[in-house]
Protein backbone atom coordinates (compact mmCIF):
# COMPACT_ATOMS: atom_id res chain seq x y z
CA UNK A 1 0.00 0.00 0.00
CA UNK A 2 2.67 2.31 -0.18
CA UNK A 3 1.68 3.93 -3.34
CA UNK A 4 -1.85 4.26 -1.87
CA UNK A 5 -4.75 3.86 -4.14
CA UNK A 6 -6.07 6.49 -7.09
CA UNK A 7 -9.28 7.70 -8.08
CA UNK A 8 -9.31 9.49 -11.39
CA UNK A 9 -12.48 11.95 -12.01
CA UNK A 10 -12.59 13.47 -15.55
CA UNK A 11 -13.76 16.97 -15.63
CA UNK A 12 -15.40 18.94 -18.66
CA UNK A 13 -14.84 22.13 -19.94
CA UNK A 14 -18.11 24.49 -19.52
CA UNK A 15 -19.83 21.59 -17.97
CA UNK A 16 -21.90 23.84 -15.49
CA UNK A 17 -24.74 21.71 -14.91
CA UNK A 18 -22.69 18.66 -13.52
CA UNK A 19 -20.04 21.09 -11.70
CA UNK A 20 -19.59 19.33 -7.93
CA UNK A 21 -20.31 16.21 -8.43
CA UNK A 22 -17.10 15.11 -8.38
CA UNK A 23 -15.94 16.91 -5.39
CA UNK A 24 -18.87 15.60 -4.22
CA UNK A 25 -17.43 11.76 -5.28
CA UNK A 26 -14.39 12.61 -3.06
CA UNK A 27 -15.91 13.57 0.07
CA UNK A 28 -18.26 10.51 -0.20
CA UNK A 29 -15.07 8.42 -0.29
CA UNK A 30 -13.16 9.75 1.96
CA UNK A 31 -16.12 9.53 4.47
CA UNK A 32 -16.02 5.87 4.45
CA UNK A 33 -12.61 5.67 5.51
CA UNK A 34 -12.91 6.66 9.28
CA UNK A 35 -10.99 10.16 9.12
CA UNK A 36 -11.52 13.34 11.23
CA UNK A 37 -14.22 14.89 9.26
CA UNK A 38 -12.45 18.53 9.58
CA UNK A 39 -10.21 17.02 7.28
CA UNK A 40 -12.44 15.63 4.95
CA UNK A 41 -14.08 18.94 5.36
CA UNK A 42 -10.55 20.87 3.95
CA UNK A 43 -10.51 18.74 1.34
CA UNK A 44 -13.83 18.85 -0.44
CA UNK A 45 -13.16 22.40 -0.02
CA UNK A 46 -10.10 22.48 -2.39
CA UNK A 47 -11.31 19.76 -4.47
CA UNK A 48 -14.56 21.99 -5.09
CA UNK A 49 -12.36 24.98 -5.91
CA UNK A 50 -10.14 22.66 -8.31
CA UNK A 51 -13.10 21.50 -10.45
CA UNK A 52 -14.50 25.18 -10.64
CA UNK A 53 -11.54 26.09 -12.10
CA UNK A 54 -11.18 23.11 -14.37
CA UNK A 55 -15.16 24.18 -15.68
CA UNK A 56 -14.77 27.14 -16.30
CA UNK A 57 -11.03 27.91 -17.34
CA UNK A 58 -9.84 24.82 -18.60
CA UNK A 59 -10.00 23.45 -21.94
CA UNK A 60 -11.17 20.34 -20.00
CA UNK A 61 -8.78 18.16 -17.56
CA UNK A 62 -8.80 16.04 -14.60
CA UNK A 63 -8.77 15.57 -10.57
CA UNK A 64 -6.68 12.80 -9.06
CA UNK A 65 -7.17 11.85 -5.71
CA UNK A 66 -4.28 9.46 -3.74
CA UNK A 67 -4.86 8.11 -0.93
CA UNK A 68 -2.21 6.41 1.06
CA UNK A 69 -1.41 5.36 4.76
CA UNK A 70 -0.22 8.64 5.88
CA UNK A 71 -1.40 10.94 3.57
CA UNK A 72 -4.08 12.22 1.24
CA UNK A 73 -3.02 13.70 -2.21
CA UNK A 74 -5.28 15.39 -4.81
CA UNK A 75 -4.05 16.60 -8.20
CA UNK A 76 -5.58 18.92 -10.50
CA UNK A 77 -4.40 18.46 -14.14
CA UNK A 78 -5.54 20.20 -17.71
CA UNK A 79 -4.54 20.60 -21.20
CA UNK A 80 -5.03 24.08 -21.25
CA UNK A 81 -4.47 27.65 -21.87
CA UNK A 82 -2.39 28.16 -18.98
CA UNK A 83 -2.56 30.94 -16.39
CA UNK A 84 -0.94 34.42 -17.36
CA UNK A 85 0.47 34.85 -14.48
CA UNK A 86 0.22 32.60 -11.24
CA UNK A 87 2.02 34.91 -9.29
CA UNK A 88 -1.54 37.40 -9.82
CA UNK A 89 -3.41 34.48 -9.59
CA UNK A 90 -2.38 34.00 -6.22
CA UNK A 91 -3.92 37.04 -4.90
CA UNK A 92 -6.59 36.52 -3.12
CA UNK A 93 -9.80 38.59 -4.78
CA UNK A 94 -7.22 38.88 -8.07
CA UNK A 95 -9.54 37.96 -10.74
CA UNK A 96 -10.02 37.29 -15.09
CA UNK A 97 -13.47 36.99 -14.67
CA UNK A 98 -15.77 39.19 -15.99
CA UNK A 99 -17.63 42.06 -14.24
CA UNK A 100 -20.67 39.75 -15.40
CA UNK A 101 -19.23 36.77 -14.32
CA UNK A 102 -18.74 37.99 -10.73
CA UNK A 103 -22.20 38.99 -10.64
CA UNK A 104 -23.28 35.53 -11.39
CA UNK A 105 -21.24 34.60 -8.14
CA UNK A 106 -18.42 33.37 -10.73
CA UNK A 107 -14.77 34.20 -10.19
CA UNK A 108 -14.32 35.62 -6.98
CA UNK A 109 -10.47 35.68 -7.25
CA UNK A 110 -10.60 33.11 -4.34
CA UNK A 111 -10.15 29.93 -5.48
CA UNK A 112 -6.16 29.25 -5.87
CA UNK A 113 -5.76 31.19 -2.24
CA UNK A 114 -8.49 28.85 -0.58
CA UNK A 115 -6.58 25.97 -1.90
CA UNK A 116 -3.19 27.05 -1.01
CA UNK A 117 -5.07 28.10 2.42
CA UNK A 118 -7.11 24.72 3.24
CA UNK A 119 -4.31 22.20 2.32
CA UNK A 120 -0.52 21.24 3.96
CA UNK A 121 1.41 21.69 0.90
CA UNK A 122 0.36 23.25 -2.29
CA UNK A 123 2.19 23.83 -5.62
CA UNK A 124 1.31 24.84 -8.77
CA UNK A 125 3.23 24.74 -12.21
CA UNK A 126 1.46 26.78 -15.25
CA UNK A 127 2.22 26.63 -19.09
CA UNK A 128 0.18 26.97 -22.44
CA UNK A 129 -0.14 23.56 -22.73
CA UNK A 130 -1.85 22.76 -18.83
CA UNK A 131 -1.88 24.10 -15.50
CA UNK A 132 -0.94 21.41 -12.94
CA UNK A 133 -2.11 21.71 -9.07
CA UNK A 134 -0.75 19.35 -6.49
CA UNK A 135 -2.49 19.43 -2.80
CA UNK A 136 -1.76 17.18 0.01
CA UNK A 137 -2.48 16.13 3.65
CA UNK A 138 -1.27 14.67 6.38
CA UNK A 139 -4.28 12.38 7.07
CA UNK A 140 -5.43 12.30 10.67
CA UNK A 141 -7.50 9.43 11.89
CA UNK A 142 -10.72 10.03 13.20
CA UNK A 143 -10.85 12.10 16.20
CA UNK A 144 -6.62 13.22 15.79
CA UNK A 145 -5.71 16.24 15.76
CA UNK B 1 -37.62 7.07 28.88
CA UNK B 2 -36.16 4.38 26.36
CA UNK B 3 -38.72 1.71 24.91
CA UNK B 4 -38.10 -1.57 24.11
CA UNK B 5 -39.91 -1.55 20.77
CA UNK B 6 -38.15 0.63 17.98
CA UNK B 7 -39.93 3.85 16.91
CA UNK B 8 -40.37 2.89 13.83
CA UNK B 9 -40.85 -1.08 12.51
CA UNK B 10 -41.20 -3.02 9.55
CA UNK B 11 -44.10 -5.50 9.82
CA UNK B 12 -42.79 -8.24 7.60
CA UNK B 13 -46.04 -9.83 6.81
CA UNK B 14 -47.28 -6.80 5.37
CA UNK B 15 -43.96 -5.83 3.47
CA UNK B 16 -43.88 -6.79 -0.23
CA UNK B 17 -40.02 -6.09 -0.54
CA UNK B 18 -41.30 -3.32 -3.35
CA UNK B 19 -38.24 -1.34 -2.78
CA UNK B 20 -40.48 2.40 -3.05
CA UNK B 21 -39.07 2.62 0.81
CA UNK B 22 -35.18 1.63 0.02
CA UNK B 23 -35.28 4.48 -3.42
CA UNK B 24 -36.89 6.79 -0.93
CA UNK B 25 -34.40 6.73 2.02
CA UNK B 26 -32.08 9.97 2.36
CA UNK B 27 -29.01 7.76 4.15
CA UNK B 28 -29.62 4.99 2.49
CA UNK B 29 -30.51 3.28 5.80
CA UNK B 30 -33.11 0.63 4.19
CA UNK B 31 -32.28 -2.44 2.25
CA UNK B 32 -34.33 -5.39 1.02
CA UNK B 33 -33.36 -8.91 1.69
CA UNK B 34 -35.66 -11.62 1.32
CA UNK B 35 -37.98 -9.29 -0.13
CA UNK B 36 -38.55 -7.72 3.06
CA UNK B 37 -37.54 -4.39 3.82
CA UNK B 38 -34.94 -4.15 6.55
CA UNK B 39 -34.27 -0.54 8.53
CA UNK B 40 -30.64 0.20 10.12
CA UNK B 41 -31.97 2.30 13.25
CA UNK B 42 -28.17 3.95 13.42
CA UNK B 43 -28.88 5.40 10.23
CA UNK B 44 -32.29 5.92 10.17
CA UNK B 45 -32.93 10.37 10.78
CA UNK B 46 -36.78 9.84 10.82
CA UNK B 47 -38.06 12.06 8.40
CA UNK B 48 -40.75 10.13 7.35
CA UNK B 49 -40.49 9.60 4.02
CA UNK B 50 -40.66 5.75 4.32
CA UNK B 51 -44.00 5.78 6.07
CA UNK B 52 -45.60 8.11 3.32
CA UNK B 53 -44.37 6.13 0.14
CA UNK B 54 -45.18 2.70 1.86
CA UNK B 55 -47.99 1.61 -0.52
CA UNK B 56 -48.95 -1.46 1.98
CA UNK B 57 -48.60 0.55 5.27
CA UNK B 58 -46.03 -2.07 6.48
CA UNK B 59 -43.89 0.86 8.48
CA UNK B 60 -45.14 1.32 11.78
CA UNK B 61 -44.48 4.23 14.44
CA UNK B 62 -44.52 3.11 18.04
CA UNK B 63 -46.25 6.18 20.35
CA UNK B 64 -48.12 6.12 23.01
CA UNK B 65 -51.83 6.00 23.20
CA UNK B 66 -54.69 8.34 24.24
CA UNK B 67 -55.93 6.40 27.49
CA UNK B 68 -52.87 5.88 28.85
CA UNK B 69 -53.64 9.64 31.08
CA UNK B 70 -53.25 8.59 35.00
CA UNK B 71 -55.87 10.87 36.63
CA UNK B 72 -53.39 11.46 39.80
CA UNK B 73 -51.44 13.87 37.00
CA UNK B 74 -51.65 16.73 35.80
CA UNK B 75 -51.76 16.82 32.18
CA UNK B 76 -50.61 19.65 29.98
CA UNK B 77 -50.87 18.75 25.92
CA UNK B 78 -48.53 20.84 23.70
CA UNK B 79 -49.50 21.50 20.22
CA UNK B 80 -47.56 21.03 17.52
CA UNK B 81 -46.96 24.39 15.26
CA UNK B 82 -48.30 22.56 11.84
CA UNK B 83 -52.06 23.04 14.02
CA UNK B 84 -51.94 26.57 12.21
CA UNK B 85 -51.72 24.49 8.78
CA UNK B 86 -55.01 22.89 9.85
CA UNK B 87 -57.06 25.81 11.24
CA UNK B 88 -58.97 28.66 9.59
CA UNK B 89 -59.59 30.97 12.77
CA UNK B 90 -58.98 30.87 16.51
CA UNK B 91 -62.49 29.58 17.30
CA UNK B 92 -61.23 26.78 14.95
CA UNK B 93 -58.36 26.40 18.06
CA UNK B 94 -61.02 26.08 20.24
CA UNK B 95 -62.21 23.36 18.98
CA UNK B 96 -58.92 21.38 19.22
CA UNK B 97 -58.18 22.67 23.23
CA UNK B 98 -61.64 21.50 23.99
CA UNK B 99 -60.93 18.08 22.30
CA UNK B 100 -58.04 18.05 24.55
CA UNK B 101 -59.84 18.44 27.55
CA UNK B 102 -62.20 15.80 27.03
CA UNK B 103 -59.77 13.57 26.26
CA UNK B 104 -58.44 14.10 30.16
CA UNK B 105 -55.86 17.13 29.92
CA UNK B 106 -56.27 19.16 32.15
CA UNK B 107 -54.71 22.51 30.61
CA UNK B 108 -53.55 22.92 26.66
CA UNK B 109 -50.55 25.50 25.59
CA UNK B 110 -49.76 26.10 22.34
CA UNK B 111 -46.43 26.97 20.44
CA UNK B 112 -46.75 30.43 18.98
CA UNK B 113 -45.54 32.33 21.99
CA UNK B 114 -42.41 30.33 22.58
CA UNK B 115 -41.63 31.05 18.54
CA UNK B 116 -42.24 34.53 18.87
CA UNK B 117 -39.56 35.16 21.15
CA UNK B 118 -37.58 32.59 19.91
CA UNK B 119 -37.34 34.81 17.14
CA UNK B 120 -36.14 37.35 18.91
CA UNK B 121 -33.46 35.31 19.98
CA UNK B 122 -32.14 34.21 17.21
CA UNK B 123 -32.12 37.54 15.52
CA UNK B 124 -29.99 38.65 18.77
CA UNK B 125 -27.65 35.86 18.84
CA UNK B 126 -26.60 36.08 15.19
CA UNK B 127 -25.80 39.60 15.46
CA UNK B 128 -23.62 38.49 18.05
CA UNK B 129 -22.04 36.09 16.97
CA UNK B 130 -19.85 35.82 13.90
CA UNK B 131 -19.34 32.53 12.68
CA UNK B 132 -21.59 31.91 10.06
CA UNK B 133 -23.24 30.77 8.64
CA UNK B 134 -25.73 29.42 11.45
CA UNK B 135 -28.00 26.65 11.35
CA UNK B 136 -31.64 26.57 12.53
CA UNK B 137 -32.32 23.79 14.88
CA UNK B 138 -36.10 23.07 14.70
CA UNK B 139 -36.18 19.74 12.56
CA UNK B 140 -34.44 16.81 14.31
CA UNK B 141 -34.17 14.78 11.56
CA UNK B 142 -32.07 18.02 9.87
CA UNK B 143 -29.74 17.52 12.65
CA UNK B 144 -29.64 14.03 12.79
CA UNK B 145 -28.55 13.94 8.91
CA UNK B 146 -26.04 16.47 9.89
CA UNK B 147 -24.82 15.09 12.69
CA UNK B 148 -24.44 11.69 10.55
CA UNK B 149 -23.39 12.59 6.89
CA UNK B 150 -22.28 16.26 6.96
CA UNK B 151 -20.59 16.15 10.69
CA UNK B 152 -17.97 18.66 9.97
CA UNK B 153 -21.01 21.11 9.92
CA UNK B 154 -21.84 20.40 13.97
CA UNK B 155 -19.96 23.46 15.13
CA UNK B 156 -22.53 26.04 12.84
CA UNK B 157 -25.84 24.50 14.95
CA UNK B 158 -27.59 27.12 16.85
CA UNK B 159 -27.59 26.37 20.54
CA UNK B 160 -31.66 26.93 20.29
CA UNK B 161 -33.39 23.53 21.82
CA UNK B 162 -36.90 22.54 20.14
CA UNK B 163 -39.62 24.53 20.82
CA UNK B 164 -41.69 22.00 22.32
CA UNK B 165 -39.01 21.03 24.73
CA UNK B 166 -38.86 25.12 25.79
CA UNK B 167 -42.39 24.82 26.20
CA UNK B 168 -41.99 21.53 28.48
CA UNK B 169 -39.40 23.06 31.06
CA UNK B 170 -41.46 26.27 31.41
CA UNK B 171 -44.47 24.74 31.85
CA UNK B 172 -42.78 21.99 34.77
CA UNK B 173 -41.13 25.65 36.07
CA UNK B 174 -43.85 27.58 36.10
CA UNK B 175 -46.64 25.05 36.75
CA UNK B 176 -45.31 24.45 40.41
CA UNK B 177 -45.83 28.14 41.48
CA UNK B 178 -48.96 28.84 39.43
CA UNK B 179 -50.80 25.47 39.81
CA UNK B 180 -49.58 24.40 42.99
CA UNK B 181 -48.73 21.29 41.67
CA UNK B 182 -45.31 19.49 42.29
CA UNK B 183 -43.85 19.10 39.52
CA UNK B 184 -43.37 15.37 39.22
CA UNK B 185 -47.34 15.43 39.30
CA UNK B 186 -47.07 17.40 36.05
CA UNK B 187 -47.14 15.06 32.68
CA UNK B 188 -46.31 17.10 29.95
CA UNK B 189 -47.39 15.34 26.27
CA UNK B 190 -46.71 16.50 22.93
CA UNK B 191 -48.94 15.92 20.55
CA UNK B 192 -46.52 15.56 17.07
CA UNK B 193 -46.88 16.53 13.30
CA UNK B 194 -43.91 14.19 12.65
CA UNK B 195 -41.87 11.20 13.39
CA UNK B 196 -38.33 12.93 13.85
CA UNK B 197 -40.11 14.87 17.24
CA UNK B 198 -41.44 11.58 18.16
CA UNK B 199 -37.97 10.42 17.66
CA UNK B 200 -36.01 13.36 19.41
CA UNK B 201 -38.17 13.23 22.43
CA UNK B 202 -37.49 9.34 22.80
CA UNK B 203 -34.07 9.52 22.71
CA UNK B 204 -33.00 12.86 23.18
CA UNK B 205 -30.69 15.07 21.30
CA UNK B 206 -28.56 17.41 23.25
CA UNK B 207 -29.87 17.06 26.48
CA UNK B 208 -29.84 13.54 29.24
CA UNK B 209 -33.88 13.79 29.39
CA UNK B 210 -36.35 15.14 27.46
CA UNK B 211 -38.90 17.02 29.58
CA UNK B 212 -42.04 15.62 27.32
CA UNK B 213 -43.28 12.94 29.28
CA UNK B 214 -46.04 11.23 26.11
CA UNK B 215 -45.99 12.04 22.58
CA UNK B 216 -49.08 10.91 20.89
CA UNK B 217 -49.58 11.36 17.00
CA UNK B 218 -51.64 14.35 15.71
CA UNK B 219 -53.55 12.13 13.41
CA UNK B 220 -54.83 9.69 16.05
CA UNK B 221 -56.45 13.15 17.94
CA UNK B 222 -57.98 14.21 14.33
CA UNK B 223 -61.14 12.06 14.88
CA UNK B 224 -62.14 13.38 18.00
CA UNK B 225 -61.60 16.97 17.00
CA UNK B 226 -64.25 16.09 14.03
CA UNK B 227 -66.66 14.77 17.13
CA UNK B 228 -66.18 18.37 18.47
CA UNK B 229 -67.08 20.59 16.01
CA UNK B 230 -70.27 20.92 16.61
CA UNK B 231 -70.94 20.87 20.45
CA UNK B 232 -67.53 23.17 21.26
CA UNK B 233 -68.62 26.32 22.50
CA UNK B 234 -66.67 28.61 20.70
CA UNK B 235 -63.89 30.96 21.99
CA UNK B 236 -61.72 33.68 20.41
CA UNK B 237 -57.86 32.38 21.68
CA UNK B 238 -54.63 34.39 21.93
CA UNK B 239 -52.35 33.42 19.56
CA UNK B 240 -48.95 35.13 19.02
CA UNK B 241 -49.28 36.25 15.30
CA UNK B 242 -45.54 35.99 14.59
CA UNK B 243 -44.80 32.53 16.34
CA UNK B 244 -47.59 30.77 13.58
CA UNK B 245 -45.39 31.43 10.89
CA UNK B 246 -42.96 29.03 11.97
CA UNK B 247 -45.31 26.33 11.35
CA UNK B 248 -43.93 26.96 7.51
CA UNK B 249 -40.70 27.48 6.02
CA UNK B 250 -39.04 30.82 6.18
CA UNK B 251 -40.65 32.44 8.85
CA UNK B 252 -37.45 34.53 10.37
CA UNK B 253 -37.58 36.63 6.86
CA UNK B 254 -41.27 38.03 8.16
CA UNK B 255 -39.94 37.82 11.60
CA UNK B 256 -36.89 39.37 11.92
CA UNK B 257 -34.46 42.10 10.04
CA UNK B 258 -31.84 39.22 9.46
CA UNK B 259 -30.16 39.11 5.68
CA UNK B 260 -28.73 36.71 3.96
CA UNK B 261 -30.87 33.95 5.05
CA UNK B 262 -31.41 30.70 3.37
CA UNK B 263 -34.42 28.43 3.34
CA UNK B 264 -34.70 24.97 1.70
CA UNK B 265 -37.65 22.12 2.75
CA UNK B 266 -37.73 18.82 1.42
CA UNK B 267 -34.66 16.47 2.64
CA UNK B 268 -33.87 15.56 -0.81
CA UNK B 269 -32.77 19.28 -1.81
CA UNK B 270 -31.06 19.54 2.00
CA UNK B 271 -28.31 17.77 1.05
CA UNK B 272 -27.15 19.25 -2.04
CA UNK B 273 -27.10 23.00 0.31
CA UNK B 274 -25.71 21.43 3.08
CA UNK B 275 -22.87 20.31 0.26
CA UNK B 276 -22.80 23.29 -0.51
CA UNK B 277 -21.86 24.71 3.55
CA UNK B 278 -18.94 22.23 3.40
CA UNK B 279 -17.02 23.54 0.09
CA UNK B 280 -17.39 26.52 1.42
CA UNK B 281 -19.28 28.53 -0.90
CA UNK B 282 -22.29 29.77 0.97
CA UNK B 283 -20.13 31.53 4.02
CA UNK B 284 -21.68 34.54 3.12
CA UNK B 285 -25.37 33.03 4.43
CA UNK B 286 -26.31 34.31 8.11
CA UNK B 287 -28.96 31.58 9.46
CA UNK B 288 -29.58 28.57 7.10
CA UNK B 289 -33.10 27.15 7.54
CA UNK B 290 -33.91 23.41 6.66
CA UNK B 291 -36.56 21.15 6.87
CA UNK B 292 -36.83 17.65 6.44
CA UNK B 293 -40.43 17.99 5.06
CA UNK B 294 -41.99 19.73 2.15
CA UNK B 295 -42.99 23.58 3.21
CA UNK B 296 -41.47 22.75 6.71
CA UNK B 297 -43.27 21.58 9.90
CA UNK B 298 -47.05 21.94 8.02
CA UNK B 299 -45.58 18.63 5.92
CA UNK B 300 -45.03 16.54 8.82
CA UNK B 301 -46.09 13.20 8.35
CA UNK B 302 -49.18 13.43 10.70
CA UNK B 303 -50.76 16.21 9.90
CA UNK B 304 -53.61 15.80 7.82
CA UNK B 305 -53.37 18.65 5.62
CA UNK B 306 -51.89 18.87 2.21
CA UNK B 307 -48.73 20.81 2.95
CA UNK B 308 -49.14 23.51 -0.01
CA UNK B 309 -53.02 24.09 1.07
CA UNK B 310 -51.78 24.19 4.55
CA UNK B 311 -49.20 27.20 3.86
CA UNK B 312 -51.82 28.88 2.15
CA UNK B 313 -54.07 28.68 5.51
CA UNK B 314 -51.24 29.63 7.44
CA UNK B 315 -51.11 33.11 5.64
CA UNK B 316 -54.44 33.20 5.85
CA UNK B 317 -55.00 33.00 9.27
CA UNK B 318 -51.66 35.55 9.69
CA UNK B 319 -53.35 38.37 7.82
CA UNK B 320 -56.28 37.70 9.66
CA UNK B 321 -54.93 38.01 13.51
CA UNK B 322 -54.59 41.28 14.87
CA UNK B 323 -50.97 42.11 16.39
CA UNK B 324 -51.89 42.11 20.03
CA UNK B 325 -50.17 39.23 21.73
CA UNK B 326 -50.77 36.75 24.23
CA UNK B 327 -49.67 37.24 28.19
CA UNK B 328 -47.40 34.52 28.17
CA UNK B 329 -45.02 36.08 25.51
CA UNK B 330 -44.31 38.70 28.05
CA UNK B 331 -43.24 35.91 30.91
CA UNK B 332 -41.31 34.09 28.52
CA UNK B 333 -39.16 37.57 27.03
CA UNK B 334 -38.39 37.79 30.87
CA UNK B 335 -36.81 34.28 31.47
CA UNK B 336 -33.49 34.93 30.16
CA UNK B 337 -31.87 31.66 31.59
CA UNK B 338 -30.19 29.54 28.51
CA UNK B 339 -31.14 26.42 30.63
CA UNK B 340 -34.38 27.26 29.15
CA UNK B 341 -33.76 28.08 25.98
CA UNK B 342 -30.74 26.01 24.56
CA UNK B 343 -29.45 22.39 24.71
CA UNK B 344 -28.34 21.23 27.43
CA UNK B 345 -24.99 19.96 25.65
CA UNK B 346 -23.48 20.92 21.95
CA UNK B 347 -24.59 18.85 19.71
CA UNK B 348 -21.77 16.03 18.15
CA UNK B 349 -21.07 14.69 14.75
CA UNK B 350 -22.17 10.43 14.72
CA UNK B 351 -19.63 8.24 13.97
CA UNK B 352 -20.18 6.34 10.91
CA UNK B 353 -19.07 3.40 10.78
CA UNK B 354 -16.80 2.92 8.24
CA UNK B 355 -15.56 0.39 5.96
CA UNK B 356 -12.62 -1.32 8.76
CA UNK B 357 -11.53 -0.40 11.87
CA UNK B 358 -8.58 -0.62 10.40
CA UNK B 359 -7.15 2.74 7.93
CA UNK B 360 -5.31 0.47 5.42
CA UNK B 361 -8.36 -2.22 5.34
CA UNK B 362 -10.67 0.10 4.97
CA UNK B 363 -9.24 1.37 2.09
CA UNK B 364 -8.20 -1.82 0.53
CA UNK B 365 -12.11 -2.21 0.73
CA UNK B 366 -12.47 1.16 -0.94
CA UNK B 367 -10.72 0.20 -4.15
CA UNK B 368 -12.38 -3.21 -4.21
CA UNK B 369 -16.09 -1.27 -3.84
CA UNK B 370 -14.66 0.76 -6.67
CA UNK B 371 -13.56 -2.30 -8.83
CA UNK B 372 -16.45 -3.59 -8.51
CA UNK B 373 -18.98 -1.17 -8.97
CA UNK B 374 -16.98 -0.77 -12.29
CA UNK B 375 -18.57 -4.39 -13.88
CA UNK B 376 -22.21 -3.31 -11.86
CA UNK B 377 -24.64 -1.68 -14.67
CA UNK B 378 -24.55 1.04 -12.97
CA UNK B 379 -28.83 1.96 -13.53
CA UNK B 380 -29.53 1.54 -10.20
CA UNK B 381 -32.73 -0.04 -10.72
CA UNK B 382 -32.71 -1.19 -7.15
CA UNK B 383 -34.01 -4.41 -8.02
CA UNK B 384 -31.34 -5.80 -5.89
CA UNK B 385 -32.32 -4.86 -3.00
CA UNK B 386 -29.92 -2.46 -2.37
CA UNK B 387 -30.72 1.24 -2.96
CA UNK B 388 -28.31 1.97 -5.83
CA UNK B 389 -25.51 0.38 -7.83
CA UNK B 390 -22.75 1.96 -6.04
CA UNK B 391 -24.97 1.07 -2.83
CA UNK B 392 -24.44 -2.73 -4.10
CA UNK B 393 -20.83 -2.87 -4.56
CA UNK B 394 -20.61 -1.29 -0.92
CA UNK B 395 -22.87 -4.41 0.17
CA UNK B 396 -20.90 -7.21 -1.66
CA UNK B 397 -17.54 -6.08 0.11
CA UNK B 398 -18.90 -5.64 4.05
CA UNK B 399 -20.54 -8.65 3.27
CA UNK B 400 -24.57 -7.96 3.30
CA UNK B 401 -24.94 -9.03 -0.28
CA UNK B 402 -23.67 -10.96 -3.20
CA UNK B 403 -22.73 -9.83 -6.31
CA UNK B 404 -25.17 -12.56 -8.11
CA UNK B 405 -27.90 -10.35 -5.91
CA UNK B 406 -27.44 -8.22 -9.49
CA UNK B 407 -30.74 -8.67 -11.62
CA UNK B 408 -29.43 -7.31 -14.71
CA UNK B 409 -26.22 -9.36 -15.03
CA UNK B 410 -27.98 -12.78 -14.18
CA UNK B 411 -30.62 -12.26 -16.50
CA UNK B 412 -28.32 -10.93 -19.21
CA UNK B 413 -25.91 -14.44 -17.70
CA UNK B 414 -22.87 -11.54 -18.03
CA UNK B 415 -22.07 -12.80 -14.47
CA UNK B 416 -18.30 -14.23 -14.21
CA UNK B 417 -17.97 -15.49 -10.88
Amino acid sequence: MDQGINFTYKIESDDFIRAGRVSSEIKKCLSQLHLDSKLIRLVAICAYEAEMNLVIHSYGGEIQLNITNDHIHLTSTDVGPGIKSVELAMKEGYSTASEKAREMGFGAGMGLPNMKKHSDIFSIVSSIEGTTIKMSYLTTPFGGQ
Amino acid sequence: MKTCKPLIQVTTDQCIGCTRCMRVCPTEAIRIIDEKAHLSLDKCIYCGQCVQTCSVNAIKIQANEKHELNKAHYHVAILPIAIYGMIKNQEDLSVIYQTLYDLGFDAVMDLSPIYSVLSEKIARYVVEHEDNPYILTQCPAILKYIQLNYSSLVTKFLPFDFAYEIAARFIKEHGEKSLNVSKDQIKVSYITECLANLYAIKEPLGKSKSEVDYVFLLSTIFKDILKHLDSTVLRQLPIAKDGILWSKVGALRRTTTIRDYLSVDGISYVGNILEKVEFGQLDHIKILECYSCVSGCVGGTFTLENAFVAKTKVNGLYEMLEGAEPMICESLRKEEQPSLWEFEKSLQEFVQTSLDGDFITSLMKLQAINQLYEQLPKIDCCACGSPSCKALAEDVITGKKRFEDCVVLSKNGKQTN
